[in-house]
């Protein structure tokens, strides 16, 4: 199957007070997944950025299966994270740039790396943990070849705001790397309520997930990099 | 009138309790547990699935569902087809706000088996409703 799967979630906008209640942590954390937080050693974060982390890495994995199977329930403890591990520096600072992108392969960023079964499939996540934001992708392939990834402050919140905040941003950074006469692209939505990339109506084979919280937006697509697929078709 | 004492810092006109409390001689004389502060609602008891009794957990679980979302026109015309992320754009890291506010209002508790099918506004209802019934 061929798809991606991101989420973002704006830290402003979460109760950090009822997170670290068991009750709510208990809806979205399995027991195992608890304990991770103390056996893996997570000293630079709360328990709280914790549940979200993986919150943010289990609702990409429902993104990136719903494309293939429509009538999937997010159920979050049946998206099983095995493994998390973080960065080898790990260092949580504020998210001063205003955009930030890259090709999460080659980036040489230190992320936190998750490893995730959900069925019978293994998914791999890399995240990004600022002052203000958790930002997670995932991909079946552990190495996120041909994976792009987005994240985007932006002025005002607001669903429709978010909603053409980032659409405007992932066309630019599609217009940025396809070949000449890929213009008037736009984000539709197929039957499923996937998010899919058109070209004069017609879909492009190019998996996009799309996110967005509070003052935050973020994208992911699976595309091979045109120089290496020049004849690149819709 | 009659009065009761419904908890210890609130008394209520049991004249001016719901109807369907009335009707099912439900006793008003409990208060939802809250184990957090913003949630403080009266219990509303029902033993039927009526249309009643349905409409009454609509007008209530608007309540739940406010601070969520941010069309609120649109809420006023919920009904039990409505999704609450494709129809009332709330954000996904609010869904489990979701389930713990109905859960604090109706002094149940919602399994996760129940949680995930609370898509929509019927399907909430419904997992009220059987939440509820199993309390009596």
């Amino acid at each position: 199957m061929k798809s991606t799967g991101n989420d973002i979630v704006a830290l402003q906008g979460i109760n950090r007070q009822r997170t670290n209640h068991f009750r709510f942590y208990s809806k979205i954390l399995s027991v195992p997944e608890q304990a991770l937080y103390d056996r893996e050693g997570f000293p630079e974060i709360p328990f709280e950025k914790f549940v979200w982390l993986l919150w943010s890495i289990k609702e990409s994995v429902y993104k990136y299966l719903k494309r293939a199977k429509p009538g999937l329930v997010f159920s979050p403890t049946k998206i099983i994270i095995q493994q998390i591990d973080p960065p080898l520096l790990p260092n949580i600072t504020s998210f001063t740039a205003i955009q930030w992108e890259n090709n999460v392969n080659g980036s040489g960023e230190n992320f936190y790396k998750g490893v995730i079964v959900a069925g019978s499939d293994i998914f791999y996540s890399r995240s990004k943990i600022h002052d203000e934001l958790i930002s997670t992708v995932v991909s079946a392939d552990e190495n996120f070849e041909n994976t792009w990834w987005g994240i985007k402050s932006i002025d005002h919140n607001g669903y429709d705001n978010q909603s053409r905040a980032v659409r405007a941003f992932i066309l630019d950074k599609l217009y940025s790397i396809l070949p000449d006469g890929n213009d008037h692209l736009r984000i539709g939505k197929c039957p499923l309520g996937c998010p899919v990339v058109l070209k004069e109506a017609k879909e492009m084979n190019i998996p996009v997930s799309l996110a967005h919280h509070g003052y935050f937006v973020a994208y992911s697509f699976l595309l091979k990099h045109p120089l290496l697929q020049m004849n690149y078709k819709v | 009138m009659t009065t009761g004492t419904f908890c210890p810092w609130q008394t209520i006109n049991i004249n001016k309790l719901p109807a369907i409390m009335i009707k099912n001689e439900i006793n008003p004389m409990s208060q939802a547990h809250s184990d957090f502060e913003d949630v403080k609602a009266p219990l509303l008891f029902t033993k039927d699935n009526s249309n009643e009794s349905r409409q009454e957990i609509i007008d209530e679980l608007k309540k739940v569902l406010t601070p969520y979302t941010e069309d609120k026109e649109l809420l006023g015309g919920i009904n039990e087809e409505t999704n609450l992320i494709t129809d009332l754009k709330i954000n996904s890291a609010n869904l489990v706000d979701i389930i713990i506010d109905a859960e604090s209002k109706y002094n149940i508790e919602i399994d996760l088996d129940s949680a995930e099918k609370m898509t929509n506004v019927g399907s909430c209802i419904d997992v009220i409703v059987e939440k509820m019934n199993l309390k009596t």
